[in-house]
């Protein structure tokens, strides 16, 4: 489907008195590009953000202070109003975002063909776009640097979203709940029908506090994560208050600061050394002489059996073919099927490639006194950071009366933080610990209540007679999982060599590549790229997103040059008309240089220059070249 | 489009490899097809579940 926007207007909307933009300029051709000059402040960012609340239909959640702060600052309009017309396949919409400013509210009325009765209230969009125009969909199409940050960061799982929504894979997400929901009805359905049975009842009434419990066990375990980062932070608070109150006495301040200091130091050598100590204690021959003596005796068996030659399956597989055995008895059929049934006893070639490893390490191991002497290091370093510690804390008592009275006083409070703290991570330990950790028990740990649960689960499965029904469904969500995320990875993969084709082309100065589409877009060995290169590799993934998409949108764009330099503007003014079958682009005169002055000598383009006004003139719009380069001129000058 | 390319080679690819009947394999595709164009009905999911096989170790037997 065809999406093209034809044009917006605003009414009574800060600067804008009355304003039309009719893309069409009262004719049938939409052209390809416009490019719409606003100087900064004039409301572009306003236009975006309508443009997005006219199409998302969310702006019925604004609060009053935000729709009156669409509310001109001069003059005495109690009502604003900002338009759009768009395109959907052959339909023609029209949106109306109202802004009543006395009562603070936002509502919508929407008319397109075929409706009767012209305008109706709300906001209606078709059937096939129902679930797709989302808040977050609509943000990847009209365009803004932030959004092109949230593709390249990690924090965000924005690149993948759109993969996801684009191209409809949630659809097999909405399977997978319809499947879901046709096994519960089947259930109940089973439930009615045997309503009679007390053990059902059980079994349903079982299933469902073993569910409880365990939901209660996971919101008791984030209540519990909760509780100590605020106690944690809390302690971090009392401790900055007690180097305040030290550090604010002249006296005290140096003493403070060397002691930290070298505490600093102490705890850095400290975990080099626990580094050390995690690698040597992977070595058992180090720990303990014993070990060592051990393993060197099982080296000596190994040789002694000539281990692990002798017990190879493939001998007894070639013993097989042979006509007589090791023994000298004849091999007939039965003795050969019964050689080869007992063979896979014994080792097989897999099995010998990792004995004879083990045989190679056990053979050239050395033991080394290098753990012996870093866990005594780790003791004495131990004792120099506590010592350390005695010094600052007994530095507050060089402080006076009232001050030694504060820091007694802090120093209970995190003392009964520290108690506090220990208690929930015991907690949190046990909660969390993995099934079958001793002393959890499915009371008190999370996976052991969710193994209950289930369990409850199958046997009221069994039940309600649906068990065989509902590990069938399983399956097939299994199925449908399987083809979802295979599907994915192959669009993932394709986008990937697309984006990688139009961002090699824009940045010809430096070699960025994209990796893979993990959440956000990972770059190939960059952690970092500049603001420039982050919008152009953000236009090359959005114009190769849309490229295979079974809906075509119109790309409109805030200020797309504004933080790339000169070489870069220019590529992507040749590149990205070619990416998007509508663009609308909003630029300052600062752009015009490198980026909007490439688009002079391409044809249709249509320009357009809005002027808001400071009083309450109107603003107003002027289309046509001359006119927007001559602005640009004027402004520069 | 390229979705039902991405999706039709993901299919063939999770379908050949799992041991479920002939029967099954065209009404599971089918399914999901039609998911895709809205023109499933709910019937269409629960003969797809019925004809999935439970002899490969997922049921136990009840």
């Amino acid at each position: 489907m065809e999406i093209k926007i034809l044009g917006w207007g605003y009414e009574n909307i800060r600067r804008f008195n009355t304003l039309d933009l009719d893309l069409l300029q009262g004719g049938t051709h939409l052209s390809h590009v416009t490019l719409v000059m606003m100087r900064n402040g004039t409301g572009k960012t306003t236009t975006i953000s309508l443009m997005r609340s006219v199409l998302n239909g969310t702006a019925t959640n604004w609060n009053p202070e935000e729709v009156r702060s669409y509310k001109p600052t001069k003059g005495q309009a109690s009502q604003g109003k900002f338009y759009i017309k768009i395109k959907f396949g052959t339909e023609l919409y029209h949106y109306n975002l109202i802004l009543d400013y006395e009562r603070g509210r936002a509502s919508y009325e929407t008319s397109h063909v075929g409706m009767s009765g012209g305008l109706e209230q709300g906001h209606t969009l078709p059937m096939q776009l129902k679930g797709v125009f989302t808040k977050e969909f609509i943000n990847r199409f009209i365009f803004d640097g932030e959004q092109a940050k949230k593709t390249l960061s990690a924090d965000s799982k924005e690149a993948e979203l759109a993969v996801t929504y684009l191209y409809q894979i949630e659809k097999l997400d909405n399977l997978i709940s319809e499947i879901n929901s046709l096994v519960q009805r089947k259930q109940s359905e089973s439930d009615s029908k045997g309503a009679t049975s007390s053990s059902l009842s059980y079994n349903r009434t079982r299933m469902e506090n073993k569910r409880n419990h365990y939901l209660n066990l996971v919101t008791r375990r984030d209540k519990v994560i909760l509780q100590m980062s605020q106690y944690q932070t809390r302690w971090v608070d009392l401790e900055n208050q007690r180097t305040e109150l030290i550090t604010s006495d002249e006296r005290l301040r140096q003493d403070q600061l060397n002691l930290t200091s070298r505490k600093a130091l102490k705890n850095n050598e400290l975990n080099s050394l626990l580094q050390t100590i995690g690698t040597e204690v992977k070595e058992p021959f180090n720990i303990h002489s014993l070990f060592d003596a051990r393993l060197k005796s099982l080296m000596n068996n190994m040789q002694t059996l000539k281990l692990p030659k002798t017990t190879a399956r493939e001998f007894f597989k070639e013993l097989s073919e042979s006509p007589e055995c090791v023994c000298g008895r004849p091999i007939g059929q039965e003795e050969k099927v019964a050689i080869l049934k007992r063979a896979d006893n014994y080792l097989g070639e897999d099995d010998l490639s990792v004995i004879n490893a083990i045989k190679d390490s056990l053979r050239n191991y050395s033991t080394s006194g290098e753990l012996t002497i870093a866990l005594e290091q780790m003791i004495t370093l131990k004792e120099e950071i506590q010592s350390i510690q005695s010094a600052l804390d007994r530095l507050v008592l060089h402080l006076d009366e009232e001050a030694i009275r504060k820091a007694e006083s802090i120093a209970e409070e995190q003392s009964d933080i520290k108690q506090k703290i220990l208690g929930l991570q015991q907690e949190r330990d046990i909660l969390d610990a993995p099934y079958g950790t001793p002393n959890t028990s499915e009371q008190n740990n999370v996976a052991a209540a969710e193994k209950a649960w289930k369990e409850a689960e199958e046997n009221l499965q069994r039940a309600t007679g649906t068990y065989e029904y509902t590990q069938k469904a399983n399956k097939l969500i299994i199925y449908i999982n399987n083809i979802r995320s295979l599907a994915l990875q192959k669009l993932k993969d394709s986008i990937i060599i697309k984006t990688n084709e139009k961002v090699e082309r824009i940045l010809t100065d430096d070699r960025i590549t994209v990796d893979k589409i993990d959440g956000s877009l990972i770059l190939h060995d960059r952690t970092a790229v500049s603001e420039g290169q982050t919008l152009a590799i953000a236009y090359s993934y959005i114009g190769s997103l849309f490229e295979h998409s079974s809906f075509e949108f119109p790309f409109v764009i805030d200020s797309p040059a504004a933080s790339m330099d000169l070489g870069v503007r220019r590529e992507v003014a040749s590149i990205i008309p070619t990416l998007f079958k509508q663009l609308i682009i909003f630029v300052t005169s600062g752009e015009v240089a490198g980026f909007a002055e490439k688009f002079y000598s391409m044809d249709d383009v249509l320009y357009a220059t809005i002027e808001g006004k400071e009083n309450n003139e109107k603003a107003t719009c002027t289309f046509g070249k001359d006119y927007f380069s001559a602005y640009q001129c004027e402004e520069e000058e | 489009m390229k979705l039902y390319e991405e999706l039709s080679n993901a299919m063939n690819e999770v379908v050949s490899v799992t041991e479920e009947s002939s029967d099954f394999k065209p009404r599971f595709t089918k399914l999901i097809e039609n998911y895709f164009d809205s023109s499933y009905v709910e019937r269409d999911i629960d003969d797809v579940i019925e004809l999935i096989n439970l002899s490969e170790g997922n049921s136990d037997g009840n």
